[in-house]
């Protein structure tokens, strides 16, 4: 569906993206992570021309973008910091932008607009809008047409419980239909709800690709206890490997294993001082 | 996604930019209370100095009014989508950047000329039913083509040079306001392009000296001077465009 192949993209000396091979396949949802300035929205932007000066190639739906740019009538974008018209009504963007699509269909707006809670503000000019508000109507706008790939960055940030919950539901459904997802979110727990696999970037490039359908329930313990050199000792001897993290013992073992270790810890006293489970996706996304 | 549905929605927006059109409105009424002003002239008192005063400083004022609204409405077409940061999400939605800049091109010279004609129509036909008046329609006519005649102009080659010298201008306002990214400072960019087209053409106007043009003659060099023009700002704009970040 998308294809990435030996994409640069710099600012001055300072490379921003360098990604030398992505693929991405129709129908499943891909949520790209990192931190910070890490590069998620300029591979976005890339993606969907609003950047140009980068080298190497992007195809959707085996197109050239850069030379096809009409492509991306079957994409949905909603970016942080994207607008629209702010001194018309949210009707006459809605208008505007499907328009330009040549594919208004007034019946599906009025639904989506019922869904996402804005059907009675449609008519007041974006300018009086508050930012969640704005938000769903470029939300709207992105969903209107019906889109085979949709990118979405931080797409809950400013929406209120309902309309996330919606939304979620909304993503599956079109996700089981063949939606292509491409999702950024420092929110784990939305991945996990959402995505089938995860793409980390670090510094522009990719560093990690996790599939969610392993690595989902994956946790390890962080255990302190009051002799922690005795229990390295009683995990060496039961050849379980571990290791310190924040003079805390870190354990990747499953429930039954752990009992074995937890009753050898009772029988000879120890007790434990704080022990906290972490999902290993967490980490790997920290 | 056509160029044609490009230009469509250009001119949806035209339609629904409410402000300018009411702007575009009152100017045109401000006109129209001048043509009738001038076309009274003969009934004025002209001792009358302070009535005298108030016609020829509403006269001076409306003009400046006029042609700043006229440059000013080009600019705010072209800046807006770049001010709205609208641009972005227009090109994501499969808007194709040469396509967005010739629609944009057409809809600008469409809306200026709907917005002339708000402004001028009533007062110009006002006037020509004065003018035309005393004499006779025919008459009037007849003394027009008659100074064609004399001057040794064509009036079909004036009326292209004053399309063509319009285009160009159009074409130098999107040029800047494409590079700067619809900034404010798109105006001042567009004046130094005026002055350095006014640079290159005085140099080049040894040529019509060389050639001893003039009347039509002249008319046909200025026009393919302008053609020039159109093909380097509309190259420049385009470039512009299809390179830019968003």
């Amino acid at each position: 569906m998308i294809e990435i192949n030996e994409l640069l993209m710099t600012y001055g000396t300072n490379e921003v993206l360098n990604i030398r091979s992505l693929s991405l396949d129709e129908g499943v949802s891909y949520g790209i992570v990192g931190h910070n300035g890490a590069g998620k929205t300029t591979l976005f932007k890339c993606i969907t021309n609003i950047i140009m000066t980068y080298r190497g190639s992007i195809k959707i739906m085996g197109e050239n973008v850069k030379e096809r740019n009409e492509i991306l009538t079957n994409v949905g974008l909603v970016l942080d910091g994207m607008s629209v018209y702010t001194n018309q009504t949210g009707w006459f963007n809605i208008q505007y932008f499907a328009g330009l699509r040549g594919d208004y269909n007034e019946e599906r707006v009025r639904q989506l607009a019922a869904d996402l809670d804005l059907y009675g503000v449609l008519d007041q000019k974006v300018k009086t809008y508050s930012y969640g508000m704005q938000k769903k109507l470029i939300l709207l706008i992105a969903l209107i047409h019906t889109p085979k790939i949709l990118i979405l960055d931080e797409p809950f940030r400013g929406l209120d419980i309902d309309t996330v919950r919606w939304f979620k539901d909304y993503l599956k459904q079109l996700t089981k239909e063949g939606l292509t997802l491409l999702i950024s979110s420092h929110v784990i727990n939305d991945l996990e709800e959402l995505c089938d696999e995860v793409y980390v970037v670090d510094r522009g490039r990719i560093s990690e690709h996790i599939d969610l359908k392993t690595e989902k329930a994956r946790q390890y313990r962080l255990i302190d206890t009051t002799n922690n050199t005795r229990l390295i000792e009683i995990l060496e001897e039961n050849i379980i490997p571990f290791e310190m993290k924040d003079e805390r013992i870190k354990l990747d073992i499953d429930s039954a294993k752990w009992g074995t270790v937890y009753q050898q810890l009772q029988n000879e006293g120890i007790e434990i001082n704080e022990m906290s489970r972490v999902k290993v996706l967490e980490e790997k996304l920290n | 996604m056509t160029g044609k549905l490009i230009f469509k929605m250009e001119m949806f927006k035209f339609k629904n930019d409410k402000k300018y059109l009411m702007t575009a409105g009152i100017i045109g009424v401000l006109n129209t209370i001048l043509a009738l002003m001038v076309i009274n002239m003969d009934v004025m008192n002209y001792y009358d100095y302070g009535m005298l005063g108030t016609v020829i400083g509403f006269y001076f004022m409306l003009m400046l009014g006029n042609i700043i609204f006229m440059f000013f409405y080009p600019f705010h077409v072209l800046s807006m989508d770049y001010k709205n940061n609208v641009i972005a999400t227009m090109i994501a939605s499969g808007v194709n950047r040469t396509k967005l800049f010739v629609s944009k091109i057409g809809a600008i010279i469409v809306n200026t000329i709907m917005i002339g004609l708000i402004t001028t129509f009533v007062p110009f036909v006002l006037l020509m039913l004065k003018a035309t008046y005393e004499a006779g329609f025919g008459i009037f006519f007849e003394e027009i083509l008659g100074f064609f005649q004399i001057v040794d102009i064509d009036f079909i080659s004036l009326m292209l040079m004053g399309l063509t010298s319009y285009l160009g201008m159009i074409m130098m306002m999107t040029a800047a306001s494409t590079i700067l990214k619809g900034g404010n400072l798109s105006f001042l960019l567009f004046i130094g392009f005026s002055m350095a087209t006014s640079i290159a053409t005085g140099i080049l106007s040894s040529i019509t000296t060389a050639f001893d043009l003039y009347g039509t003659g002249l008319i046909v060099y200025n026009i393919f001077i302008n053609l020039i023009i159109i093909a380097v700002f509309g190259y420049l704009g385009l470039s512009a465009i299809k390179k830019q970040n968003l």
